[in-house]
């Protein structure tokens, strides 16, 4: 353990919470999206964070996987779209705009303290590397 | 006595070494800080384990066979509440440790250059 290790668990922190802030970025930009190439509006993602052992007893954090949000969609009545169905009706995705926001301030947050940590290990690794130096 | 390098260099190594470790459990906490079921740690320092690592010294000319090894064990944080997803990490807390960790380790460090400055200084005297 050195602070080296520190770093690299810090970073893992910054890479996860880069990957969930490229999630909530593409829900944002495809809140009105109605088609996708697997068909149908588009579905809301979500990371699923994990932690990962890491130098025996620290744990480090990774996006286990990114998940498709199954809940329906809000309807809407708008008979001229084009992909409405017979009844007039359009699905559009289930995309919480005021959600994605919240979650947008928490991970950015979260980015900033693993960042915190980062500076914090190298002026700590700076202060060691001053013993000794007059 | 353990002449001009004795036994405070060691304890000052051995107290850095703990914040060092320490400092990776409070960046394990704030990195798991959105993991669900993630629960906090913290590193304890268990005086009873340190004094059971130092070697006996059964002669006057022993030098203190302190095996600066593992003074502290991991254990989980016992002031950590749960939230809704199970994770105990309370980062307002954590970050507070972080600083507080930071300042202390600074503080040894100085401490050791201050210890080296005074032997240097005694050497200068003696020529």
């Amino acid at each position: 353990m050195d602070l080296f290790t520190a770093m690299d668990i810090s970073a893992s922190g910054l890479r996860a919470q880069r990957t969930r802030l490229n999630v909530i970025s593409s829900n944002i930009a495809n809140a009105n999206t109605t088609r996708t190439p697997e068909g149908g509006p588009y579905q809301r993602r979500d990371v699923m964070l994990r932690a990962r052992t890491f130098d025996e007893e620290l744990s480090a954090v990774e996006v286990e996987r990114v998940v498709s949000d199954a809940s329906p969609g809000r309807r809407v009545y708008d008979p001229a779209h084009p992909d409405a169905d017979e009844g007039g009706y359009l699905t559009l995705p289930n995309v919480n705009i005021m959600e994605e926001m919240v979650n947008l301030t928490g991970a950015t947050r979260a980015f900033e303290a693993n960042t915190t940590a980062i500076k914090a290990q190298k002026d700590m690794a700076l202060k060691a590397l001053t013993i000794g130096r007059q | 006595m353990g002449g001009i390098f004795d036994s405070t260099l060691a304890q000052l190594k051995a107290a850095m070494d703990y914040r060092v470790a320490r400092q990776g459990v409070i960046s394990s906490n704030i990195a798991n800080m959105d993991t669900p079921g993630y629960r906090a740690k913290e590193l304890s320092f268990d005086e009873q384990l340190e004094s059971s690592l130092r070697l006996a010294t059964t002669h006057p000319e022993h030098r203190g066979g302190r095996q600066a090894k593992r003074a502290y064990r991991m254990e989980v944080d016992a002031y950590a509440r749960i939230g809704n997803d199970a994770n105990t990490v309370d980062i307002d807390r954590e970050m507070m440790k972080l600083s507080q960790n930071q300042l202390l380790y600074d503080a040894t460090a100085q401490t050791v250059e201050r210890k080296l400055a005074g032997i240097k200084d005694t050497i200068k005297r003696i020529k």
